[in-house]
């Protein structure tokens, strides 16, 4: 991932008291100074190795976090002529979330559940925090396993003597109607500009070739990187379930079939008159909710969680105006911070992103259309920018 | 006697064959705190509670793990062992308890099996639990805004009826808004205070002695009379809980055509108003309160070629077996065809359109009104302007000749 070897990113919490550890030095004998040096030196080095990546995030400043997540795990969506899989039974179907998915989701939430102990309560309350899924099964059911790991009951809570889990809710709207996370409802400007510029990046002839190839190994017409899009998705949940792929896939998969894949992401919020329709509702709920924390309107929520797809996280990104091409892996997910700068009077934004479930601090990167650190104002009138005021209209619905 | 035996094992044989093609269960939340509480309330205090107000108690959450489970074994024989998105289908009204009850149920309902056990330390597992915001919910929190509807409400609840039987607790609302410091004019208002004292009482607080007049005695009735002015009209009726009782109706045809991967269980989890509209729309409320998890259940038994609904009901926060409830008209067990006839004017309702109407017309003829005084005034003010313009002009013109003459003088 392109963000691994940006030189922007910083670990966000190094401990700050273990310098004090490594200054007093003993100079009694250089033997023994070596070895307490020495010592003191290993001492610091594993301490910071483990501490800072399971020691809490302080923050004197923070004020609010928002966190937008992909699901876990899932079986593929769809398959294709020639696949060796049409008939394998996927233990619960199509597209739904798998065990090791979500495993990936609760460790996600216990991950936030320690890298946020300073800030989000231990005890969940419904005042602090606000849920928010798309309305797929895969999604809401990465919401809940999310919550089990991000808030395990406290004692008071516990309902059930054997069972350490407590229903938490999380709030959803049908497909049809939802342009805020999923950004599936129906928008008729939008989806003109995305077919002509589909068609566009497909008449490329940088693709026939791997066209070509691809529908005569799958035995279907493979013309549009969409279709690519969906076979990379459906190959890729196959190979991770452990079934060996076909032969032929050895040549395109994932190699050249990963930048059509990642560019028909992108395709959905390519430019700024897309980004308006298809990420313009989100972004308006993010400005709604730093807005409200900034002027105290709403004190006590300070969390709000979202959890969506993988082109939702690329939306979210390219909005922000991060347009390399991107690929969130399960569980990626996408922070962003409010901080108050009390003395100064001043609010700012801070990003994050996480690639996946395994990586253990989130990593901060720089927000492309900011100057550092990036302020409410700045960040607000970018988001302004991208907000369509009648989104019914602008889509011509 | 031999004849009389084999009557009887016949008729419990032939029992035994039908079976439950398809089933709604719609349930009330479990245990919470108040709502909303009155002024003069010596518990209005929110941290006195165990959960912020209007939220789902650990009480509440398992009793619907405790129906959960008792769900499973009703429905052993209709849904598989390990959840099937395809052919169950849980939905929630967009309210914390519900959504939580839901979750709590299905808890309980499914236990993760070995397969799908995800974590050894946690034996639960994540279900889907649907829901859309209250004010797009015409189906199930039945809040979705309809104009015809509000405009039959209007006339029902200014109807001389309605005003007759509701003057009847008119000394009972005055004691209340008097003791309370809050108008009750209602059933509404009456609910709304007799279920805040029900809930103290569950929670042994003890309740101001004013109430021991009225509470629970003489407030039961017209407390729970409430929960049938949603529907007091065939109109409300038809517009209030049409919805939900297509979409039933038709998961259960599609179960008798044998649709392919069609809803065998629907799941919806509501309130006391949702278990009283469709109790009172279907004409069978007892005139009692819904309880915390009590439950509606419609199941479309399968005799051979012959198909039927079943409606039962459990109104009791503890696990109680259900109790078959006779449909007017047509039993306890109802032929499907003539269930579809008999409510069919609920059934038939095409909501988009039906609210939809009145709504654009009256807006168009808004409209069109304003239009008209908004051009009236602007005719009416330029007239006047020209009129003064004209007006000045003579006086003008009437100075300059008066001055001409003058001069020529």
């Amino acid at each position: 991932m392109e963000y691994d070897t940006n030189d922007t990113w910083r670990r966000s919490s190094s401990p700050k008291f273990e310098d004090k550890k490594c200054k007093p030095l003993p100079r009694r004998s250089t033997t023994t100074a070596v070895i307490v040096l020495g010592l003191a030196v290993l001492s610091c080095l594993m301490g910071y190795c483990v501490l800072s990546e399971t020691l809490p995030y302080e923050s004197k400043t923070l004020r609010l976090v928002i966190i937008l997540f992909r699901h876990g795990a899932r079986a593929p969506v769809s398959s294709y002529k020639s696949d060796p899989f049409k008939n394998y039974q996927w233990p619960d179907g199509l597209g739904s979330l798998t065990n090791a998915g979500k495993v990936q989701l609760y460790e996600l939430g216990r991950k936030y559940r320690m890298y946020y102990a300073n800030f989000i309560p231990e005890e969940y309350q419904e005042k602090d925090v606000y849920i928010r899924s798309s309305d797929s099964s895969r999604c809401l059911m990465s919401a809940y396993t999310f919550l089990a790991g991000l808030y395990p009951p406290s004692e008071r809570q516990i309902w059930h003597p054997e069972l350490l889990w407590q229903p938490i809710p999380v709030h959803s709207l049908p497909r049809e109607l939802d342009n805020v996370v999923a950004a599936t409802k129906s928008c008729n400007s939008w989806k003109t500009m995305y077919q002509a510029l589909l068609a566009e990046n497909n008449a490329d002839p940088k693709y026939a070739e791997l066209f070509d190839s691809l529908s005569k190994y799958t035995n279907q017409s493979m013309r549009s990187i969409l279709d690519v899009d969906f076979l990379f998705s459906t190959l890729q949940a196959q190979q991770e379930a452990g079934l060996k792929l076909p032969e032929w896939t050895r040549n395109v998969f994932p190699t050249k079939m990963k930048q059509p894949f990642m560019l028909s992401l992108a395709l959905l919020s390519y430019n700024e008159s897309l980004q308006r329709l298809h990420t313009g509702p989100l972004l308006n709920n993010i400005r709604t909710h730093l807005q409200e924390a900034v002027t105290h309107t709403n004190m006590d929520r300070a969390l709000y969680i979202y959890s969506g797809h993988d082109v939702n996280l690329v939306s979210l990104m390219r909005a922000l105006g991060h347009t390399d091409l991107l690929e969130p892996e399960y569980g990626a997910s996408i922070l962003l911070e409010l901080h108050e700068e009390v003395e100064q009077d001043t609010f700012y934004i801070k990003l994050f992103y996480r690639n996946n479930t395994k990586v253990e601090v989130p990593m901060e990167i720089r927000i492309p259309f900011c100057t550092e650190p990036c302020t409410y104002e700045k960040f607000i009138e970018h988001l302004g920018t991208l907000i369509p005021t009648d989104w019914e209209g602008e889509c011509q619905n | 006697m031999l004849k009389i035996v084999t009557l009887l094992v016949l008729y419990f044989n032939n029992f035994g064959e039908s079976t439950v093609l398809y089933a709604a269960v719609i349930y009330r939340h479990g245990d919470r705190t108040p709502v909303d509480t009155y002024p003069t309330d010596p518990w209005r205090n929110e941290s006195l509670w165990p959960v912020k107000f209007g939220e789902l108690t650990n009480i509440g959450k398992m009793q619907h793990y405790e129906l959960g489970k008792w769900l499973r074994r009703r429905y052993v024989n209709l849904i598989s062992e390990e959840f099937d998105p395809s052919t169950v289908y849980v939905r929630s009204t967009d309210v914390d308890r519900t959504l939580m009850s839901a979750q709590a149920n299905l808890a309980g309902m499914y236990p993760p099996t070995a397969k799908s056990m995800w974590n050894q330390d946690i034996p639960w597992q994540p279900i889907p639990v649907h829901t859309i915001p209250e004010n797009n919910d015409e189906v199930l929190a039945m809040k979705r805004k309809c104009k015809p509807y509000i405009e039959e409400k209007h006339k029902y609840i200014n109807s001389k009826s309605y005003k007759e039987r509701l003057s009847k607790y008119n000394d009972l609302m005055k004691y209340l808004t008097v003791n309370t410091l809050k108008k009750i004019n209602d059933y509404e208002d009456i609910v709304s205070i007799y279920t805040t004292l029900k809930i103290e009482t569950l929670y042994n607080f003890t309740l101001p002695p004013w109430t021991r007049k009225v509470f629970p005695e003489a407030m039961r009735d017209p407390a729970c009379y409430s929960f049938q002015t949603a529907t007091g009209t065939a109109l409300m009726t038809r517009l209030m809980i049409g919805p939900l009782m297509q979409q039933i109706v038709n998961h259960m045809y599609d179960a008798v055509q044998e649709k392919p991967n069609h809803i065998k269980l629907s799941i919806y989890s509501g309130h006391d108003f949702t278990i009283g509209n469709i109790l009172n729309g279907l004409g069978v409320y007892d005139g009692n309160c819904p309880e915390y998890t009590s439950t509606v259940f419609l199941e479309l038994i399968g005799n051979g070629s012959d198909h039927y609904i079943r409606l039962s009901y459990r109104n009791s926060a503890r696990i109680v077996e259900p109790y078959v409830l006779s449909l007017p008209n047509c039993g306890k067990l109802c032929p499907l065809q003539q269930f579809t006839k008999l409510y069919d004017n609920i059934i038939s309702v095409d909501w988009e359109k039906e609210c939809r109407e009145g709504s654009p017309v009256s807006w168009f003829v808004e409209f069109y009104f304003i239009l008209l005084l908004f051009l009236g005034i602007l005719y009416a003010v330029s007239g006047i302007l020209i009129l003064k313009r004209r007006d000045k002009k003579l006086l003008r013109q009437s100075l300059a000749s008066t001055q001409k003459r003058l001069f020529h003088q």
